[in-house]
This record gives structure tokens, sequence and C-alpha cells, in this order.
């Protein structure tokens, strides 16, 4: 088409007192997975809500494949297929009458797409959707996003209530459209989730954007904390001489490390491989922690707390 | 319009409509098994009417109740259908849009390839079918109930009696959906409506009581909604049904405007 599937340029939307977004300019790349990646409360829907022409910008352009999002909302629609992120459905309908309400608004069926979306996901569309778990009320949203074979995806923290199983197979179709050509925006507020599907990251926060980058440099700047409890004592050195590792806290005489670990992982499972360890976790990647880096390198790291630090005995 | 959301809006609305049709025809017939005995106790009647102040009956449209049209008029069509339909059209009117933010559906919805004015004039299409089902069904009901009691409804008249339902509950519609299109709960517009109405007749009421209040008639809906007149004579002031129509249709654009504005939900 020529035109960027998503274009966003000096975006900003005001709520009054409440904040809404401020200057978001980035874009999105033609056959692309491309992850916005937030707090909650950081305003990703309200993005996600002027790109779909649900809510008018006060100021900046979003644009979806060159169509202004609010003076062309219902021609953008036609080439999106939307997932909201609280998933509201009509509780009266069975799942089959709400994907056939929903797809007789477009040209072409596609109900050969729509079964085998149902069956990878695992959804029986009878049910009423009152009668519907929180998950399969969020797989149906799912089948009715995708159903459409629409070139554009926006979805709108999508793996919310799929169980990690699901969040497998969803991750698979989400790679199989984009082999097919087409372009996913999704969010997240969990930078793990983001890390495994996206290329690229716009990262927002309190409605301003930090960074966009791609995953595999983010990959390299942000933090992971690692509980070690060790059989016997050892030198807190050992940690501080390896790159990248961070000592959080030393606890129980030297038995007991929280380290925060960037980049390479190697060195450090080496050293630990020469010790003796009676347990360790590895938590998910801290966003808090990508945040800070990116202001460090603005010379805002003020503005980002560090992160808490849990104490234990 | 969207066909699709019309169809849908008509499938939303059915039982609703089926039931107040049917609430609405026994009431009408019901009514009319009782007018023998007034008809057959005509003087009687007039006299216990005449002790009342003729203002207190003219306001509460139950003046001359010895007629068939002044009987039904006095005791359906004056105040309990408007009652009853209003209750209708309010809450389905008000249901339009807000329902749709309040339950937080809108955002799905908006994201058809649709505007929201074709959406929402489907959604109205629907509303006015469902008005225009339950005034066939009073103005039936009626032919129906005087023809089992020997009278004769002419087809004129009729007609005129269903134009004027219909216009009136065209304009209680539009103003509801008017307030519906900026709320974000659908009870806001409804409560706001129903006071509108409330408000409305006891303006035309009093309106009636003195000569210093007589102003208050030009607040009122109900002073250009005359069914007993339509049922009696054939006749209708054509100049109250423009004004009603008019409110309808001024209301219903100005929801499309809003509609059309305003943040699907914030």
């Amino acid at each position: 088409m020529g035109e960027a599937p998503i274009r966003l340029d000096g975006l900003t939307r005001n709520y009054g007192k409440r904040r809404g977004v401020t200057d978001l300019t980035f874009e999105v790349e033609e056959g692309e997975i491309f992850g916005f990646l937030g707090p909650n409360g950081s305003g990703k829907t309200t993005t996600i809500r002027q790109l779909m022409g649900q809510m008018r910008p006060t100021g900046g352009i979003a644009s979806v494949f060159g169509l202004d999002c609010w003076r062309n909302a219902t021609r953008i629609k036609e080439l999106v297929g939307f997932l909201p992120g609280d998933i509201r459905l009509y509780e009266k309908m069975t799942g089959e009458a709400f994907l056939d309400f929903f797809a007789a608004f477009r040209k072409g069926s596609h109900m050969r797409l729509r079964r085998e979306l149902a069956g990878r996901l695992g959804l029986d569309t009878g049910q009423k959707i009152k009668h519907m778990s929180k998950g399969n009320r969020q797989k149906l949203a799912v089948v009715q996003a995708m159903m459409h074979d629409a070139p554009l995806l926006i979805l709108d923290e999508p793996s919310s209530g799929l169980d990690p199983l699901m969040q497998v197979e969803f991750v698979e179709l989400l790679r199989e459209e984009q082999s097919r050509g087409k372009t996913v925006f999704l969010s997240s507020h969990q930078l793990v989730e983001v890390e495994r599907i996206a290329h690229r990251v716009a990262i927002i926060r309190e409605g301003q954007l930090v960074a966009v980058e791609e995953v595999d440099r983010l990959k390299k700047v942000r933090e992971r904390r690692m509980d070690v409890i060790l059989h016997q004592p050892a030198p807190m050195q050992r940690f501080k001489d390896l790159e990248g590792v961070r000592v959080v806290s030393e606890r129980v005489e030297g038995k007991q490390f929280e380290l925060a670990v960037r980049g390479k992982l190697g060195p450090l499972l080496r050293v630990l491989g020469e010790m003796k360890v009676d347990d360790l976790s590895f938590a998910p990647p801290d966003l808090e922690s990508v945040f800070l880096h990116y202001y460090e390198a603005d010379g805002r790291a003020d503005q980002v707390a560090e992160p808490k630090t849990e104490v234990r005995r | 319009m969207s066909l699709v959301m019309f169809r849908r809006a008509l499938a939303d609305l059915r039982w609703s409509i089926f039931w107040y049709s049917l609430g609405l025809a026994v009431y009408a017939v019901l009514i009319m098994s009782f007018y023998p005995t007034v008809r057959e106790n005509a003087q009687m009647t007039q006299q216990l009417m005449e002790a009342f102040p003729k203002a207190m009956m003219d306001a509460f449209g139950a003046a001359d109740m010895a007629s068939l049209s002044g009987f039904v008029g006095g005791k359906f069509l004056n105040v309990m259908w408007p009652i009853i339909v209003g209750v209708f059209v309010i809450m389905a009117g008000a249901a339009t849009v807000a329902r749709e933010v309040e339950r937080g559906t809108i955002e799905l919805l908006l994201s058809v390839p649709e505007s929201r004015t074709r959406l929402l004039l489907a959604k109205l299409a629907a509303l006015l079918v469902g008005i225009l089902a339950l005034v066939a069904v009073t103005v039936g009901a009626l032919a129906l109930g005087a023809a089992l009691v020997d009278e004769t409804l002419g087809l004129g008249k009729l007609v005129a009696l269903g134009a004027v339902l219909a216009c009136f509950a065209v304009a209680v519609g539009g103003f509801t959906v008017l307030l519906s299109s900026f709320a974000k709960e659908r009870a806001r517009p409804a409560g706001i409506s129903a006071g509108i109405m409330l408000a409305s007749y006891l303006a035309w009421v009093v309106s009636g009581l003195s000569e210093d209040w007589e102003w208050l008639k030009y607040a009122s809906v109900f002073t250009a909604f005359d069914p007993q007149r339509a049922l009696a004579s054939g006749a209708v002031e054509p100049v109250h049904l423009a004004v009603l129509l008019g409110i309808g249709l001024a209301c219903t654009v100005g929801a499309l405007i809003v509609f059309g504005r305003r943040d699907a939900i914030s």
C-alpha cells in the first residue's frame, strides 16, 4: 500500500486534569510485529482509541495506511482487525451470533478462517457469551479481530486472560499472520510478553514516549532480578566483578544475594556453576529498569524511582 | 443506514415491542368493553361529570365521558397511553447510545467499518418501527373493540388518531435519543426524559386551570397531543403534528451530530 500501516505525528490528547498522551511520534512498518509497551495507565489504550477513531486527538495526527484516523474512521476500519483492551461483549448473544454480527459488516465471510481460528484456540462458539469464562471471552474477541483477514491488527493487551498454552498458540498465530504480510500492533504492560512476540517496541510512560527500540537492543539494556541462595557464603566481589551484574543486596552473611542482571547471562551462570547453589529464582525482565536506562541516557534518571527491593530473611 | 445494525437493533427490541403491544391491545379492548355501560347511562354519566369543575375534567381529559371518543380518550388515550408508550420509548431511546457506552460494547461496535451516523440511524429506524408497531396495535385494537360493542370508528378517524399518537411518540423518542447521545449511562437520559414528560404534563394541566397560567401550554408537548379530538372528528391540527415531528426530527439531527463528535468512551 506504500503508506505506513500506523503513523503517529505529535499525537496529543488532553483530558483536562487527568493525564492523556503527549506528543507521540513513531511509525510502524509494513509486515512487522510492533509492541507498544508501558505500565497500566500510561496511555496505551488512549493512543489505541485514537487510532481506532473512537476519540479525537487534541493535537497531532494518527494515521492508518495514510488515512487520518478521525476523519477517515470508517474507511480505516475496513483495514483493521481490532481487539479492545477491556473486553465487553454482547452478553445475550452466542459466540456464533456475535461473530456473524461483526462479519456481516464486512465483505466476504471468511468462514474457513473463522472456524480455523476458533478451533486452534479451542473455543466453543455455540455457548452464550454470558456463560463464557474470561478466557473464552478473550478468545472470542481474538477470533473476531483476526477473522476479517485485515492487513493490520491492532490488539490492546491481547494475551491477558489467555492461559500459558493458549498464549503460545496465540503467538504462533501472530507469527503466521506476519508471514502472510500482515502488520501487527499490540500493546502490553509486560516486557517479557512483548519481547517474545515483537520485533520493535515503542515504550510509553505517563503519556510520553520514552523510546522506540528494536527488541534485540532492548534485551541488552533491561535488567532481570535474580535471587540466589548459596550453601556456603561467597564474597560479594565475585558477582561485582562481572560485567552487567549489580548486587542489589546481600543477606544471611554472604549466603543470599539479590542480583540485577543486564545483558548476557553466560558469565554469571559460569560463576554460579562453581558454587553450591541451594536455590535460585529469576524474575521476568523489569520494565522500570528499562525506563531507568533511557532516563539515565537523557539525564532524567530522577524521574524513575529505583525498583523496590523486597527484604527477606 | 446500516442494515446489519438495523436488523440487530430490531431483534433487540422485538420482545419489548411484543409485550407492550400485547398490553396495549388488551387494555384497549378491555376499556372498550366497558363502553356499553356508559353509553346506556349517558345522561347519568354526564351529570356525574358536571359535578366536577370543568377545568379539572378538561385538564385530565375526562370531559365528555359519554361519547365514545370522550370515554376512550379519558380512560386510555389522553393519559394512560402516553405513560405506557412513554416508558417504552424512553427506555429504548435512552438505550440507543448510552447503554453501549455504559456496557463498554461501544468500543467493539465502533470498530466496524460503518459510520457512526449510519449506525445510529439504524438504531433510530428500529425504534421508529417499534413506535409505529405500538401505534398500529393501539389503533387496530380500538377498531376491534369498537366493533365488539357495535360502534364504528371510520378509517379517517383511525388514521387521524394514528398520526397524532405516532407524532407524539416520535417527539418523546427524539429528545430521549438526544439526551442519550451525550450520556455515559442509560439511567440518566431515561430519568431526565421521564422528568421532562412529567413537567410537560403538569405544565399542560396547570395551563388549563387559569388564564394567568395559559402561557404554560407553549412549554408542553401535551398541548399538541389531542388524540381524543382525532378520534371524535377525524380532524388533526397540522401545526400540532408539525411541531411534534419537528421536535423529533431536530432532536434526531442533534443526536447524530453529538454522537458523531463525542469520544466513544473515555
